[in-house]
């Protein structure tokens, strides 16, 4: 054993009795080595006391914060179920209201609607009979509990106008970036041309290539610079590829083979990003790096998060696919894999492209 | 516990759908899970407590004001990118400003009243600092954040040995720094 592997040991603690008598030995035979030994001990000694201290200094802080958002979430807590209760009470004033309304007007025709008139008048007392039938019901007022309030929330701090609270996505060099999708990408780059940067990459997973056409000409890219949807006949060819994904995805669940599954799912979700049905390629690219990510499989995570970068460059979310496609490269590198330098280009042209902007 | 729920055997996704729904005891038990962590990510981003601090506050703070813009998925790699982003924003905003260490040096230095103990740990503190990121920030995360090296591993993508040897050569590093040259060679 290496006199590195038995310093680190002991350090963490993980010494076992022999390699504790081995160590020994080598202290006793080296005094450079005794030396250092003793030195990254203390060292160890303090870092835990720094680290010990830093927390202690930290406490205030941490059970001020914690205080603070706790009493936030009771406020909301209250007015939502305050918003709730009203909103149901309008509700049921509302329908009341309504009812009450059809019922007159009910009685109202039944009075005055004779037999006979003309065709003209009856088709406007059916057209009134119709709108009665179905009322408009006003839709009741959004709480910050419900989906539609919710929905209005995000849109709020996914506005430019968020820095105040929400995240903003930052360059390496701490510059803010506004959201821009690269159209060159695509037209220069043969292996991005289909928006797979990285099929080669791994062996199994590759798109099928009955699916994968080549690049439109630019004149049919849209406004933002994105390629255009497939035409029908491909279209309908990637949503039976993506059926039949499914089917390949559920078996593997079933024969327990999660990894694999999920692999597929990535394919369903580059098959589905190409058909711009972007929730449910998100859906399934997030689902398929959880599952890499909490198995270390780190070659497919970064993988994951090259196709969620593209996938958010799709969908006019340039900072998050800055974000992704950041940490994709993290892995790669850290990885050492020849992947890096592909994903490296894609998030330079976007970098560039916003820069120019 | 409350409403029946275990909340420290739920998933970090589940803990914060009950967070979008105001339940402040999920909240807890994902601040006690990331607190320390999210602290010492932090101060890896902003190598200085106080800026670590402005970010520490506004990552948890941002994290339940902006909790509708979660669309579901890695909830951990979501705060981190918030903690990310706040760090960045802190450091940017502090190079507008003379730092207060500057100012402390400019107006005579506070230096005399320090006993050995906080000279030592200053000088810790900055060998730290001046260790190379790729170095510094498992290192910080193991003794700040009190982060095992599997968590190491997982926050920067890499494999658990990766994490144990980068500590390592961390320590080895600021033992080189801290030790004077003289002894060094003996």
């Amino acid at each position: 054993m290496k006199d590195d592997e038995l310093l680190m040991k002991l350090l963490d603690g993980g010494l076992s009795t022999a390699e504790q008598r081995l160590l020994n030995e080598r202290m006793a035979s080296s005094a450079d080595f005794g030396r250092e030994v003793q030195e990254l001990v203390q060292l160890e000694q303090s870092l835990r006391s720094e680290g010990d201290h830093a927390i202690h200094e930290f406490e205030p802080l941490r059970a001020q914060v914690e205080r603070s958002i706790k009493s936030k979430i009771q406020s909301q807590s209250l007015s939502s179920a305050g918003a709730a209760g009203f909103s149901a009470g309008m509700g049921k004033l509302m329908t009341w209201a309504v009812a009450a309304l059809t019922g007159s007007l009910a009685v109202w025709l039944a009075i005055s609607w004779q037999p006979g008139e003309a065709p003209s008048d009856l088709a406007k007392q059916e057209s009134v009979h119709e709108q009665i039938k179905a009322p408009e019901v006003p839709a009741p007022v959004p709480t910050p509990a419900d989906p539609i309030a919710r929905e209005a929330e995000s849109a709020i701090f996914d506005g430019s106008d968020s820095a105040a609270s929400a995240p903003v996505a930052v360059r390496p060099d701490g510059e803010a970036i506004v959201p821009v999708v690269e159209p060159d990408v695509v037209e220069s780059d043969p292996v991005l041309a289909t928006n797979e940067p990285a099929q080669e990459a791994e062996g199994q997973d590759t798109l099928p290539a009955q699916v994968v056409s080549p690049p439109p000409p630019s004149s049919e890219r849209n406004a933002r610079g994105s390629a255009p949807a497939p035409p029908n006949s491909l279209r309908q060819r990637y949503e039976l590829e993506i059926r039949q994904l499914e089917e390949a995805m559920e078996e593997s669940l079933r024969a327990g083979d999660v990894v694999k599954a999920a692999i597929t799912e990535t394919k369903i979700g580059r098959l589905q990003r190409d058909l711009r049905q972007i929730e449910s390629s998100r859906r399934h690219l997030l689902h398929a790096l959880a599952v890499f990510e909490s198995g270390g499989h780190s070659s497919l995570a970064a993988r994951a998060y090259g196709d969620l970068g593209l996938l958010e460059a799709e969908s006019g979310d340039l900072p998050q696919a800055l974000r992704y496609l950041e940490r994709c490269i993290q892995i790669y590198d850290s990885l050492d894999s020849g992947e890096m330098g592909k994903w490296q280009r894609q998030l330079s042209t976007l970098q560039r492209q916003h820069a120019s902007d | 516990m409350s409403k029946g729920i275990n909340y420290e055997a739920l998933a970090n996704e589940e803990l914060f759908a009950l967070v979008q729904q105001h339940d402040h005891e999920a909240f807890a038990t994902l601040y006690r899970r990331y607190d320390r962590r999210i602290y010492a990510y932090c101060l890896t981003v902003t190598k200085d407590k106080i800026l670590a601090n402005d970010a520490y506050q506004h990552t948890f703070a941002s994290m339940y004001e902006n909790r509708a813009t979660f669309r579901g998925g890695n909830f951990e790699a979501w705060l981190f990118t918030i903690a990310r982003n706040f760090s960045v924003r802190a450091v940017k905003k502090s190079k507008r400003r003379v730092s207060i260490d500057e100012r402390d040096e400019l107006v005579g230095g506070v230096e005399h009243n320090k006993g050995p103990d906080t000279l030592m740990r200053e000088a810790l503190v900055k060998a730290i600092a001046s260790l190379p990121d790729n170095l510094r920030q498992p290192l910080e995360l193991r003794y700040y954040g009190d982060c095992s090296y599997d968590e190491i591993a997982r926050q920067f993508g890499f494999s658990l040995s990766v994490a144990k040897i980068r500590v390592f050569r961390a320590k080895k590093a600021l033992r080189e720094l801290l030790t004077p040259q003289s002894e060094m060679s003996k």
